[in-house]
């Protein structure tokens, strides 16, 4: 159904592209009068500084797919075409056929349609302006030039356009009629595809890419090649390409991460205004304050059942599409998924001690290597796509996936993730949610088990690994307290030193770090004259020690998972525990923050 | 009514004969979608011919699947393989005088699967006008083979690579798939009057995990007069 719902979107789209026209740049503009008198020399159009219009304004233009063939559009064409340049590397002989090829054309127009703009453009040809029309200095071999007849651009003309689709109905046509297999309805069939995504909208391809191709013997049933066994009508074969490349080009629609092998884009039809997008990537308020209080209000509920979610996710093969993924889903399944998703992935952020949501992308991203900045400057993530990213390459798709449509999350990314923290010695939020999410739907934790696993601190978890990870956020919290009071500098902290042994050992790192613990309160309670804090540090530790049977010692995975969610959620804990004391909100017999740790806007958790 | 489906019964008033099917992927090709391939998400009554013709076939009968089963839900996943693009002509095909060279017409190919499939499958059974036998007695030896499992050829779902189990149907509950799937190829026909063979289709929909074939496709590529065919 794929192409049936891309035919739907392009029907409900607003912009009526005519059969047989795409959108492309169009550099040069030439302004002929109705006698086919050129009114000045050719204007470029192309605007450096505007992105959109780089390499000239862009327009909807006549196109068809052309290969090896002869094929003029109309009225729009390259210098080859239109005036027979010449560049450098090409054969003289078939820019002739060319620019003969594209004068019949326009002859034929002004045959067919003498009401037309047809006539003014054969004007111009049969005189012999068209010989004095030098190229510009900066003229590419593909820039298009178009033709203005009297201030209105000659192929968007309703004569123009109707005249093309028939000349471009009949070289893509297979001069059959019958019934769609997209619509169901008898029409004219056709014979290719008459346009192709470009190829920057298609990762993998080397050209640009047709969805529906067969041109091989081996491709077809029965040996035979093209749509012979495939009856699809110029009609519906124009619009499911015009709505795929308008979906894969729209930012709104699709991904734009470099450095993933696939694209994704993803509409919605039957009159739903959520933009499932919106709601997992750029976490817009408004659309999850929608989503959550949806079911409460009941609003839309027929609509969201009526309403179609659908997604496809592209990559390139040569100039073919591949379909990596298609889904189709009600809209009232997508909102429980993205209900589902934020209560699997939110965490508590060790800074601010909010329970923060984490976009999808943000997720990937911290899935791959941190790189640690020098002079003790703020590290970096690295980039998509870059040399030793250390990053699954799909991950992004597969995390969208998840998101929105509720599927496992890759087996390795749990490993994946504990080794990069190992690796990194790095531990934020964005990592901590990605451990909980890949905790929460773990195919073998048993269901109380993971309903213990909240975005803040859950006191009543007493998973041994879990409080391990809590015991392990106080001894390094300690230490931080003991050195600040001494004034003393500290290079290497408890956690930096021991967290990636910690993660696979606890009780190697915690039955040593016990002995740490009675210097550091001793010193806390003697020389340093902080009674007070070291019993309270003491009484926490005490707390939790008492949970424990046996301190873990051989992790397996989950346990490992639960160890950081531990650790992470402690710290939190803790300073959020300090930041309410300090707002004057609640007590508390921990140590005060210093001041000088405060994190950066780049910064957004803090190294373990 | 079988299993809390109504099923079409055969111009002689009986119920359809039934096999079950499973494995562990399928294929079963959009005609649209058949070069980087994309599945329907269920089993198409082409393929079940497949898979019954495999089990017991004889020139005198013929299946015409009136429904199929889904037994499990649809779950999706994607290999990218090597194939050809080279096709060897009959004529050196026959004389053996050329193979197929791979390695020089390498064509790499994505197909969009079926993971972990079951269908059961509703067929009645048709004889031809030479038939010597009643159609029961087809009916009957379809039966036993099940029973046995005896086939002519590992049957297999949409490709030969994804060989197919079978057996007598159990009670298995249906997987909860519905679903509009679009235009799917009804049957085959080759009547010896034009070169190219004559494709019956229908609008397939799976409700309730049932996808209900009708008794009769429609053709789809009409030729008009005065038209190149």
């Amino acid at each position: 159904m794929l192409l049936q719902r891309l035919v739907e979107f392009a029907d409900t789209s607003t912009e009526i592209i005519p059969p047989f026209y795409s959108r492309k740049a169009v550099r040069w503009s030439l302004e002929i009068d109705a006698n086919g008198v050129p009114q000045g020399g050719l204007v470029d159009t192309a605007n450096k500084d505007d992105p959109n219009s780089r390499f000239g304004a862009p327009r909807l233009v006549p196109a068809v797919t052309r290969t090896v063939g002869i094929s003029p559009a109309l009225a729009v064409d390259t210098g080859e075409y239109v005036f027979g340049w010449l560049s450098e590397g090409v054969k003289p002989e078939r820019v002739a056929k060319q620019y003969t090829a594209f004068r019949a054309l326009i002859a034929e127009w002004a045959a067919a349609e003498p009401d037309s703009h047809g006539p003014a453009v054969a004007a111009f040809y049969r005189d012999g302006h068209a010989d004095r029309v030098s190229p510009p200095a900066d003229w590419g071999r593909g820039d298009l030039v178009g033709f203005w007849v009297d201030g209105v651009y000659a192929a968007d003309a309703v004569a123009a356009q109707r005249f093309w689709a028939g000349v471009a109905g009949d070289r893509k046509g297979s001069g059959r009629s019958g019934l769609c297999l997209v619509c169901g309805r008898v029409q004219p069939l056709l014979h290719t595809m008459p346009q192709q995504i470009p190829r920057r909208w298609v990762p993998g391809a080397t050209q640009s890419a047709s969805l529906v191709s067969m041109n091989e013997a081996t491709h077809g049933y029965e040996l035979q090649k093209f749509l012979t066994h495939t009856p699809i009508c110029a009609d519906c074969g124009l619009k499911f390409m015009t709505a795929l490349t308008a979906l894969l080009s729209d930012p709104r629609h699709s991904t734009s991460l470099s450095g993933q092998n696939a694209r994704l884009a993803w509409w919605v039809l039957g009159g739903s205004t959520i933009d499932p997008w919106a709601a997992v990537e750029q976490l817009d308020p408004s659309h999850i304050q929608r989503l959550v209080a949806g079911p409460a209000s009941g609003a839309e509920a027929s609509l969201d059942e009526v309403s179609r979610y659908c997604s496809v996710t592209v990559g390139g093969n040569v100039a073919r599409v591949v379909v990596r993924d298609w889904v189709e889903l009600p809209i009232s399944r997508v909102k429980d998924n993205i209900r589902a998703w934020f209560d699997d992935h939110r965490i508590v952020d060790a800074w601010t001690g909010e329970v923060a949501t984490i976009r999808v992308s943000q997720l990937a991203r911290v899935a791959g290597r941190f790189e640690v900045g020098r002079n003790g400057g703020a590290g970096t993530w690295t980039k998509f796509g870059a040399s030793g990213e250390h990053r699954p390459p799909d991950l992004f798709h597969r995390l969208l996936s998840a998101a929105l449509l509720r599927r496992p999350l890759p087996p390795k990314l749990l490993n994946h993730v504990i080794n990069r923290i190992r690796i990194d010695g790095r531990l934020d939020p964005a990592r901590a949610a990605l451990i909980r999410l890949a905790l929460r739907r773990h195919p073998t934790l048993p269901e109380h088990e993971r309903e213990r696993l909240t975005p803040t601190l859950n006191v009543a978890h007493k998973q041994p690994a879990y409080v391990a990870g809590r015991i392990f956020a106080v001894m390094d919290d300690l230490q931080r307290t003991v050195f600040r009071v001494a004034d003393q500098k500290l290079n290497t902290t408890f956690a930096e030193r021991y967290f990636g042994r910690a993660i696979d050992n606890p009780q190697v790192v915690i039955v040593s770090g016990r002995r740490n613990v009675q210097a550091w309160l001793k010193r806390l309670r003697g020389p340093l004259r902080r009674p007070g804090w070291s019993d309270a540090y003491e009484r926490r530790l005490d707390d939790l020690f008492v949970q424990l049977d046996v301190i873990p010692s051989a992790a397996v995975l989950t346990d490992k998972a639960q160890f950081i969610l531990g650790y992470h959620q402690q710290r939190a804990e803790m300073r959020t525990e300090r930041v309410a004391a300090a707002a004057n909100k609640k007590k508390t017999d921990l140590p005060p923050e210093p001041d000088d740790v405060a994190p950066t806007a780049d910064d957004e958790g803090d190294d373990a | 009514m079988v299993n809390g489906v109504t099923l079409r019964r055969s111009p002689e008033g009986d119920l359809p004969v039934v096999v079950q099917v499973s494995g562990e992927a399928a294929l079963f090709s959009r005609p649209e979608l058949k070069v980087e391939r994309v599945s329907y998400p269920v089993m198409t009554p082409s393929a079940a011919v497949g898979v019954l013709e495999s089990i017991f076939w004889k020139p005198e009968m013929r299946y015409r699947v009136v429904a199929i089963e889904v037994l499990k839900p649809v779950r999706q996943f994607s290999i990218r393989r090597n194939e050809t693009s080279d096709v060897a002509p009959l004529a050196e095909a026959l004389k053996g005088s050329r193979r197929v060279d791979t390695a020089a017409h390498r064509d790499q190919r994505n197909a969009v699967c079926l993971r972990d499939v079951a269908y059961r499958i509703h067929a009645h059974v048709e004889v031809a006008a030479h038939a010597d036998k009643p159609v029961a007695a087809y009916r009957d030896q379809l039966r036993r083979r099940v029973r046995k499992g005896a086939c002519f050829q590992q049957p297999y779902l949409g490709t030969r690579e994804f060989s197919a189990e079978f057996g007598w149907p159990d009670d298995t509950p249906r997987a909860d798939v519905n679903e509009e799937i679009g235009i799917m190829l009804h049957s085959i026909h080759r009547d010896g009057q034009s070169a190219q063979p004559r494709m019956e289709w229908f609008a397939a929909r799976v409700v309730a995990g049932v996808l209900s074939v009708p008794e009769r496709g429609i053709e789809l590529a009409l030729p008009v007069e005065g038209q190149v065919v």
